[in-house]
């Protein structure tokens, strides 16, 4: 099985494409969610996804590593470049797609396990069973994601017994434990309180030296300080044999300076206006 | 309010509210009356449970102990009296008991194996070691039993083996408290009544000589009789003093007995209720629910983790999805059945253990009946197995235990009259299938016997051999099977047996080996565990079912999006968490399956056991079938062990619940 070859090493291409998506729509069985999104993710950039509820940002960002397969009647159509390889090729194996695109999640999901275990879950997934190895990759993870000095002393606790927004920075942990490629967040923030979400913010600036990252958000102020690019999604509405249907369209990519200051389309100024949605 | 509103004016408004509130009321007090109802019930249940195991008992002896022990309190008696006397009155019996209550070897090698062997761990005169059991002097076999059974024990077994004491009658708990006492005006008018009773039957006794003169008279005082009969019978229905004062004078009366205790749980069945207990039931249980977990435990988690995780949503798996929850609730004596006709039936080979060598096949009862009237000259034989029989009990009782009761029942006279009707390879056969009964010797002339044919046609040694255990199973399989050294000893005075080949000898001696494990087909552990198993599987993977359905679809989506496989999402992850609640759902079930009664009678289990169950291949009994079993019984005695067996039953499940608690706290809280 020709599998996804090992990422060239993301330095060496600062300006390269980490994903490319090209024409992708997205079904629901015979519902069409999103049509048609060409967009490009750079690497080691956060690229920021908004737009209206319902518009299709998580299905897009969930269909970069797969995760929508786990919905039964779900259906991707058109490409998305990885290494030079479409995700949806029928020799991809999205276990290692996941392996390489990792994932966090709007509320924060830690195991019922130890810290620890939650940490080490990935790493023990690939077959890594040293307890040494284990440590070190947990403390590494867990530095990266601004939690080790909090939770050094007790690492046996239980994940849930974390407040909220150590619970999404665990989940982060967690994610980074095997060094993925691409981090998708789907709204992590928005199920914390100010200073929590803050904090999470600062990591996403720390962590995008080493990993390329793309965020759905609600909040523009959000989108505005932490991401370089920003794709700004719009529901579409028709009438077709009297019935009304609706998707989700990319209405605008740019730098996000760009979009919050120049928008080219109308209607991302009005919904960055908050006339709209 | 506006006039064209559609809701209602204030007036009506408040009209429905009161009429709104008084329905809910009314809802309220049907359910209180419910669950009072419920509570109710659950009491009287209990109620009864408690008022049928503990109450009054009157005891007779068939000797009286003070007689044995020479108008001596059994206080004063001394351990080495007491033995002396259990000795002096039970002769060879007494070896019985020692091999019933110390032989640690099995009960056919007790007197063939050294005594160090046989009393292993315990106490025997020294020097006598390496001696057989007959070698023993009385004064050795005496020392052994005074050596090794405590004081209390000791009491027992003259009460209960030479003493014969005997439960006349028995009183539920609520006569003891409240229906004890009799009062001095009832004895009065009993001992009043008792003494009319006794002058007008003389005086009918009279009267009847002259019957067609005194024809009136008679009716007349006849009436008078019945009316006191009636006044006495109510008078003695009074209290337990006044029953015990008119009906069994001479028994001593226990006002608190309790049909519960230490030695009901570890003794086996009985035919008897007082010395009946629930070892052997208990044993069966334990082994069917252990056997029952094993199985249906991977199985059902296993097709529910196939039906939750792998199944698709397509008409197929929807169909058997239904089936599995209508499984659930079908009554169990169809599991029963099923069990009988497959598992009993068709698996037979493997459910006897036949197929693994443990059980040999056992041939039906009419082929038996047939090969006994064929035998070789053996017609007497089953006459003394059916004449047990006859004397009431049944063939499933003919057990261990029991194989004394017969004999005890059998006079020394009938069994001289049957042992002197046998030749002598009847009488070996005889004396080898009752083993360590002591039986009168056989005569001289019955051994001199001429014999007519020196060899045996090999046709006619297997219905020898078929003869030979054709009586003694399948009523006195349990006894177990003489060891080889007392067959041969019992069968080298025989004639017929003599006349074997060497070859035809071992033969016949590896048959016995394999015929002493005959059980009754498939009607093993095995096949009832395996029937229960079945019968719960539906609920487990139901159970399952829920408890992985319970697992929050976030820590599914964490563990994919973190590379999971699907098999590792589900042991790493889905299986952990759904434990408690598999856990929980299994246990529930197990204890369903330890209640089931039903299934387990079609299926084949004994009602009357006194061996404990030794593998997969035994047969059993449980604790519900004992229950059931002694509820049926006509007597009173045997409704009151049946009330401590179901006492042991609610206790059994109670732990299993609280291991259930236990089990899903412990796992919640790791997490
Ligand atoms: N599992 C699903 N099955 C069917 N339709 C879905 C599913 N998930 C999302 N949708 C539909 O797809 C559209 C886009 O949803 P979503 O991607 O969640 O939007 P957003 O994240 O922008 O709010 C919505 O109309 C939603 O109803
Ligand atoms: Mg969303």
């Amino acid at each position: 099985m020709a599998a996804v070859q090992k990422p060239l090493n993301p330095k060496s291409v600062v300006t390269g494409l980490a994903v490319e998506l090209r024409n992708v729509s997205v079904f629901y069985s015979d519902y069409r969610a999103v049509a048609n999104v060409s967009l490009p993710i750079r690497r080691n950039k956060i690229t920021a996804f908004i737009g209206p509820s319902g518009c299709g940002k998580s299905t897009v960002l969930r269909s970069i590593n797969r995760m929508n397969d786990l919905v039964s009647g779900a259906r991707v159509e058109g490409e998305i470049i990885y290494n030079g390889h479409n995700l949806y090729a029928p020799h991809v194996d999205p276990v290692e797609v996941r392996r390489r695109i990792g994932m966090v999640f709007q509320k924060p999901n830690p195991f019922p396990k130890s810290i620890f275990d939650n940490v080490a879950y990935a790493p023990r997934l690939l077959g890594i069973r040293d307890r040494n190895t284990l440590m070190q990759i947990v403390e590494r993870s867990l530095r990266q994601a601004a939690l080790w000095d909090e939770v050094k002393s007790d690492l046996n606790k239980s994940g849930l017994a974390l407040s909220g927004g150590q619970q999404q920075r665990l989940c982060i942990a967690r994610a980074i434990a095997v060094e993925p490629d691409v981090i998708l967040m789907d709204e992590p923030a928005s199920a914390l309180d100010p200073i929590a979400t803050q904090r999470i913010e600062e990591l996403m600036r720390e962590l995008q030296e080493h990993y390329t990252i793309v965020i759905v958000t609600h909040n523009m102020q959000q989108a505005q300080r932490v991401s370089d690019y920003t794709a700004f999604f719009n529901i579409r509405k028709a009438v077709q044999n009297g019935v009304e249907t609706r998707w989700g369209e990319l209405v605008e990519y740019g730098e996000t300076a760009q979009v919050f200051n120049a928008p080219r389309q109308e209607e991302t100024a009005d919904y960055i206006a908050g006339r709209f949605g | 309010m506006s006039g064209d509103s559609k809701l209602p004016g204030e007036r009506s408004f408040l009209d429905g509210l009161e009429k709104r509130h008084r329905r809910g009321r009314l809802w309220k007090i049907f359910f209180a009356t419910s669950i009072i109802i419920a509570l109710l019930a659950l009491a009287a249940l209990f109620l009864n449970v408690i008022n049928e195991t503990f109450g009054s008992i009157a005891i007779q002896y068939e000797i009286d102990p003070l007689e044995l022990t020479g108008g001596r309190p059994l206080d004063e008696v001394t351990d080495e009296e007491l033995v002396a006397i259990i000795h002096q009155q039970l002769g060879r019996r007494f070896l019985v008991i020692l091999r019933d209550e110390l032989s640690v070897v099995d009960p056919s090698e007790f007197t063939t194996r050294p005594v160090e062997d046989v009393f292993e761990g315990q106490a025997y005169p020294e020097g006598t070691g390496e001696l057989l059991i007959n070698e023993l002097s009385d004064d050795d076999v005496q020392f052994i039993l005074l050596n090794n059974v405590s004081r209390p024990k000791l009491e027992a077994l003259l009460l209960s083996q030479v003493a014969k004491e005997d439960i006349v009658q028995s009183w539920p708990l609520d006569w003891a408290l409240f229906r004890f006492e009799m009062s001095e005006e009832t004895r009065q008018q009993i001992d009043d009544i008792q003494a009319q009773i006794a002058q007008l039957s003389s005086q009918i006794d009279d009267l009847d000589r002259h019957v067609e003169d005194y024809d009136q008279q008679k009716d007349l005082l006849e009436a008078q009789l019945d009316d006191l009969e009636r006044a006495l019978i109510e008078l003695k229905n009074s209290s337990v003093q006044a029953r015990h004062y008119v009906d069994f004078p001479d028994a001593e009366l226990i006002r608190y007995h309790s049909w519960l205790d230490s030695v009901f749980l570890i003794t086996p069945m009985s035919s008897f209720p007082e010395y009946a207990g629930i070892r052997t039931a208990i044993l069966g249980t334990v082994y069917i629910i252990v056997l029952v977990l094993f199985i249906s435990l991977p199985i059902g988690v296993g097709a529910a983790i196939y039906l939750e995780e792998y199944a698709n949503d397509n008409w197929f798996n929807r169909v058997m999805e239904t089936n599995i929850r209508n499984l659930a609730g079908v009554p169990s004596i169809i599991y029963g059945i099923l069990g009988l006709a497959i598992l009993v039936r068709v698996f037979a080979p493997i459910t006897s253990g036949a197929l693994f060598g443990f059980n040999v096949p056992q041939q039906t009862e009419a082929r038996i009946t047939y090969n006994i009237g064929r035998a070789i000259g053996y017609d007497v034989l089953p006459d003394v197995g059916y004449r047990a029989l006859i004397l009431g009990f049944e063939r499933e009782q003919l057990s261990t235990l029991e194989v004394d009761n017969v004999l005890t029942a059998l006079s020394e006279n009938e069994l001289a009259r049957f042992t002197a009707n046998m030749d002598a390879g009847q009488y070996a056969a005889f004396a080898a299938a009752f083993l360590n009964i002591a039986l009168p010797e056989p005569d001289e002339n019955i051994l001199a016997v001429p014999v007519e044919n020196q060899r045996l046609a090999d046709a006619d040694f297997r219905r020898l051999v078929e003869a030979f255990f054709s009586f003694r199973q399948p009523s006195l399989i349990d006894f177990g099977l003489p060891s080889q050294d007392r067959f041969e000893q019992a069968v080298n005075e025989s004639v017929t047996v003599t006349q074997l080949t060497p070859e035809q000898y071992n033969a016949l001696v590896n048959e016995l080996r394999q015929y002493s494990r005959l059980t009754l087909n498939g009607r093993t552990i095995l096949a009832a565990a395996l029937t229960l198993a079945l019968l719960i599987l539906p609920i487990i993977i139901i159970n399952t079912q829920e408890a992985i359905r319970a697992v929050p679809a976030s820590y599914r989506e964490a563990s994919y999006g973190l590379g999971a496989t699907q098999w590792q999402t589900i042991w790493r992850t889905i299986l952990p968490t759904a434990i408690p609640g598999i856990l929980t759902g299994t246990i529930l079930a197990i204890s369903r399956a330890i209640g089931e009664t039903a299934p387990l009678i079609v299926v084949g289990a004994s009602t009357f056991i006194a061996v404990d169950p030794d593998g997969l291949f035994a047969k059993f009994t449980a604790l519900p079938i004992q229950i059931w079993q002694w509820s049926t019984r006509p007597q009173a005695e045997f409704r009151n062990i049946a009330a401590a067996a179901i006492i042991v039953l609610l206790v059994l499940m109670l732990l299993l619940n609280a291991t259930a608690i236990i089990l899903r706290n412990r796992f919640s809280k790791r997490h």
